[in-house]
């Protein structure tokens, strides 16, 4: 994150962390700070709980019996009373919130009605795949998006930056799944274009099967960083401290790169956080497409089959994995931005 | 502060700069018209819209008869973008395609940001206990990604058009309901609301007379990106085999009955998704256009 570190002097806002003064401590700082990540996290456990109610009632708010859905019109009353009861349909919904969510806690999401194997198993195995996938759609839209809005930002309203946004505004209305197609279509000779290599088969192996689909899958999400980081840098540029370095002679380039990007990157870091629910919902398709076992395309197949524990399962592990890295995101934020973490800003 | 003086001196500037070389004050849609790359996205995008509403009549064949016969054949006067696997005409499934998402991105677009407004006004204009019941609402919203909470909903009503239009429906709201309050906290903390207020107006009056015809601009920008949103929305869906099914045809659909020719015809893929990616910039390119037009100030 800290580019161009070597000419701190000029800039107040970017002083190293070491040098937070000691004294400052005392003054109720410490105090201040730990109030707003409590409340932070309070904030955040309190949204969680309420989407765990949500995701569960989902499926019971609806006419039918899920037991009967699950198995479809041709499958005898029996069968549907045994998985009903199986399913503890049965008992009164309070009591089966209360089960599945203590359940959840300890790790125990029920059982997978068409996989017949316990979901948090079946997540297990997919997740690392799907993280895998998204953390490298993640790295390359930002080695696009960042560099691309700097050159943007640096020759703005000229035709380079025209152009430049068009290619962006292309990348969010072409569908990810069709570029995906397209990206097969033009490189099924050259690269592995369907299924998945474990980092058994080798590094070569491994990356060259998550390559296309990644890069297919941050090329619909590098826009909005692009954007975000672009007006950062524009508004940053006319701040009185790049002035100040103008001044002193440094390099045109120097002062976009050390200065704008460096400030402009703060509100860039919070929509990183937010594009990870972009991530995990565009690589359910993006696996679709080129057949990889990951997550999401287990919860596609869940939901044709209308395999409850396991949508259920699968959507709160979404939910709770993208909840957590905007909190996360948000104490990064903190500790990058001096002013936020001597409780300068609100 | 030196700080802030200078922020308002340079807004200030910008703003007598913006004034000057201006031409005289228009209407958005005046704006609009002078912006040539937003004008060619609204007639392509009514283009869209006449073949989304007439394709029963444009169509020049049937979509769904099937010519066993005439499978997979390349452009003719015939049928002028090839025919399927199934040996349908490719143009015609490409017209009612284009309906089918259309009028889920419209439906999806429409319900999504009256309710969303609805939620905003209430929240926005009421205050107090009542938008901070909301505000939470919309957070736990937000903290599902909208495909995915779409998955959860489409599992509970069954895969089907109807059931993605909820689905995308309910992934929408806390967007719109989010974007909208701001924008009615903003209205609101203007002169002419509370003198209305402090006249006796009825609240409910203020709202529909003062706060709504101030929103037109925020709604209309919102309305159209969600258009947009909820088409890409529905053809990820319907591709994964959630929304619309066969052998009714979607954009979508399209593209993924044609994946599994693609080497064999890429046509079958390419051309839906054109369709697509057309649509979509155009409706993102007006929707750039109309944030400009109604706010010129915002950095670009």
């Amino acid at each position: 994150m800290s580019v161009g570190s070597a000419e701190p002097a000029l800039v107040t806002s970017t002083e190293p962390v070491a040098t937070v003064p000691r004294s400052r401590t005392g003054s109720g700082v410490v105090a201040r700070r730990l109030m707003r990540a409590a409340t932070k996290l309070v904030q955040t456990a309190a949204v969680v709980l309420v989407a765990t109610v949500v995701v569960f009632l989902m499926v019971h708010v609806v006419p039918g019996d899920p037991a009967r859905a699950a198995l479809g019109a041709q499958a005898s009353p029996d069968a549907v009373l045994a998985l009903h009861k199986q399913l503890g349909l049965d008992r009164p919904l309070m009591v089966q919130y209360w089960s599945w969510l203590t359940g959840a806690l300890h790790g125990d999401l029920g059982k997978s009605i068409m996989l017949t194997e316990p979901v948090t198993t079946l997540i297990k195995q997919r997740l690392g795949v799907t993280a895998e996938l998204a953390a490298l759609a993640l790295l390359e839209s930002l080695l696009i998006a960042i560099p691309a809005s700097a050159f943007s930002a640096r020759w703005r309203g000229r035709v380079a930056d025209r152009v430049t946004r068009m290619f962006v505004l292309a990348g969010i209305a072409i569908p990810s799944f069709w570029l995906a197609i397209l990206l097969i279509l033009a490189f099924h000779n050259v690269l592995p274009v369907y299924g998945y290599a474990g980092w058994a088969a080798g590094l070569w192996p491994h990356l060259s099967h998550l390559l296309l689909p990644s890069l297919a899958l941050a090329a619909g999400q590098l826009a909005l960083t692009f954007e975000v980081n672009r007006v950062g840098m524009i508004e940053a540029i006319q701040d009185e401290y790049v002035r100040t370095a103008r001044a002193h002679g440094i390099s045109e380039w120097r002062v976009y790169l050390s200065y704008a990007l460096r400030n402009a990157m703060l509100p860039t870091a919070t929509v990183v956080g937010l594009q990870v629910g972009y991530l995990l919902g565009g690589a359910m398709l993006i696996e679709t497409v080129f057949a990889i076992p990951g997550m999401g395309r287990l919860l596609i197949t869940a939901v044709i089959a209308r395999d409850y524990p396991l949508v259920q399962g699968g959507v709160l592990v979404t939910v709770v994995i993208f909840v957590v890295v905007n909190l996360l995101v948000d104490g990064a934020y903190s500790l990058i931005d001096p002013r936020v973490r001597r409780g300068q800003r609100g | 502060m030196a700080e802030t003086t200078t922020t308002t001196e340079s807004v200030a500037t910008t703003a007598a700069v913006a004034a000057s070389t201006a031409p005289p004050r228009t209407s958005v849609i005046g704006r609009i018209r002078q912006d040539w790359i937003a004008s060619f996205a609204c007639v392509i995008v009514l283009i869209y819209l006449v073949i989304a509403i007439g394709a029963p009549w444009l169509s020049p064949q049937s979509p769904y008869v099937q010519h066993l016969q005439q499978i997979l054949q390349g452009p003719s006067g015939a049928h002028l973008l090839g025919t399927d696997g199934f040996g349908r005409d490719e143009l015609s499934r490409l017209f009612v395609g284009i309906r089918s998402s259309v009028a889920i991105g419209a439906i999806v677009a429409g319900v999504s940001t009256s309710i969303g407004l609805l939620l905003a006004l209430v929240a926005g204009y009421l205050g107090g206990i009542v938008d901070f019941l909301i505000s939470r609402i919309v957070d736990v919203g937000l903290a599902f990604p909208t495909l995915v909470l779409s998955l959860a909903l489409i599992t509970a009503m069954g895969v089907g058009a109807r059931g993605t239009a909820i689905a995308l429906v309910l992934g929408f709201i806390p967007f719109t309901a989010r974007v909208l309050r701001s924008a009615v906290l903003k209205v609101r903390q203007e002169g002419f609301i509370e003198s209305a207020q402090v006249t006796g107006v009825h609240p409910l009056r203020v709202v529909i007379r003062h706060v709504l015809p101030n929103l037109v601009g925020s709604i209309t920008v919102q309305t159209t990106l969600v258009f947009a949103y909820a088409i890409l929305g529905e053809a990820g869906l319907s591709y994964v085999g959630l929304g619309v099914q066969a052998p009714t045809p979607s954009l979508g659909n399209m593209i993924a009955d044609g994946q599994t020719q693609i080497l064999q015809v890429p046509r079958l893929t390419i051309v839906p998704g054109i369709a697509v990616a057309v649509l979509i910039m155009c409706l993102l390119v007006i929707g750039d256009a109309l944030r400009d037009a109604a706010d010129p100030l915002t950095v670009r």
